[in-house]
């Protein structure tokens, strides 16, 4: 079975360094077990919280798993555990999506997404919010270089529309584009979802 | 009864507190009891301590880069609870939290051979790049750990955005 590589950019809350993106990999574990996912390995890291967040999430979104989510349970870990991850909320975002795309919801082997979830009832007008700062986590995602084939990164509106962001983070934005990273703008969490099933890598 | 601070002597004094007070730009509304000065000692007399005040240095030691994975909101964060930082140079660990009374719970502990070297010291809390203002004193124990507590509003959240470490290097007369 592959494997589901997610990446979450960093952002210094300082502002002056950068850090290279959290790769958190989703690989197949246990057969025998509960087939749910656990969370220990991350935890560890500070992203329970978020962990649990997506899990929620899915739950909401899937209430009536298919026969492969009950197959196997997914095996998930950090490939770079950073020593100052201090805030991981934004973490959530990507655990869904990696889940999903582990669960073959999602066309995708490898995303990068940014974003800051706010609960809502309906899961799909779950409203994205972008990072606090943008800027760090456009350069944290620079670190990755050049990419094949091309990674989908999720991003919610950094402006009033995504036209403002693009002209806001205009050359940010082309770099990645040079890198094969295509930014993809979402507005909610349906949207990032849209855009995730309309790519494939 | 009358008012101590209309005696000569005692006049001098309070205008050397305020003095001290104002070099410590403290927000107005924190009251006095809550200033982030190391204590008063037992037998130690007010010029004393406040001499003692003004005779320490600070020393800068380290820094904590904060790393935020899309850290939203309207309030600058303090970390997720139960995360623990580890400095720049990896001698200390830093925990801070919210308490329910409007402040900052701040736990220093340093590590390895550090805490040999830091025992039973003053530590501070300093605002980045400026390390002569201090927002905060913890007393580390013989272990090399310590928790103190500072106020929680804008100024210090922001200088916790990247917390930074001096000693309190405190001087004889």
């Amino acid at each position: 079975m592959s494997r589901i590589t997610v990446w979450i950019p960093l952002a210094s809350l300082s502002g002056q360094t950068t850090a290279p993106p959290l790769k958190l990999l989703f690989e197949e574990g246990d057969r025998l077990v509960t087939p749910r996912p656990t969370w220990e390995h991350l935890q560890h890291h500070g992203l329970g919280s978020a962990a649990v967040q997506a899990e929620h999430l899915f739950q909401q979104l899937h209430p009536h798993p298919t026969r492969a989510c009950y197959r196997t349970r997914p095996y998930i870990y950090l490939a770079n555990p950073p020593t100052n991850l201090s805030n991981a909320n934004g973490a959530a975002l990507g655990i869904l999506l990696g889940l999903l795309a582990y669960y073959h919801y999602l066309p995708l082997q490898q995303v990068m997404a940014s974003g800051t979830i706010t609960p809502s009832n309906e899961p799909l007008a779950s409203p994205l919010h972008p990072g606090w700062p943008l800027t760090s986590q456009l350069q944290s995602t620079r670190q990755l270089g050049l990419q094949s084939p091309p990674l989908p990164f999720i991003l919610p509106y950094a402006a009033e529309s995504e036209k403002e962001a693009n002209q806001r983070y205009q050359q940010q934005l082309a770099t990645l584009r040079q890198l094969n990273i295509q930014p993809l703008f979402s507005a909610t969490l349906g949207q990032a979802l849209d855009a995730c099933q309309q790519t494939t890598n | 009864m009358t008012d101590p601070t209309n005696r000569p002597n005692q006049q001098h004094l309070w205008h050397l507190a305020e003095r001290y007070l104002e070099q410590l730009y403290l927000p107005a509304e924190i009251s006095e009891d809550r200033l982030p000065l190391s204590p008063r000692k037992t037998h130690e007399t007010l010029p004393e301590w406040l001499q003692r005040l003004r005779n320490r240095k600070l020393v800068p030691q380290t820094e904590f880069i904060r790393l935020a994975a899309a850290a939203g909101g309207t309030t600058i964060p303090l970390p997720d609870p139960g995360t623990t930082l580890n400095s720049r140079d990896g001698r200390f660990r830093l925990t801070l939290s919210a308490t329910a009374d409007q402040q900052i719970e701040v736990t220093l502990q340093a590590m390895g051979f550090s805490s040999f070297d830091f025992a039973n010291r003053n530590m501070g809390l300093v605002i980045p790049d400026q390390p002569d203002r201090l927002i905060g004193e913890v007393l580390l124990n013989e272990q090399g750990r310590g928790t103190g507590y500072i106020v929680d509003n804008e100024l210090h959240r922001r200088a916790l955005l990247k917390p930074t470490i001096v000693w309190i290097q405190e001087e004889e007369a």
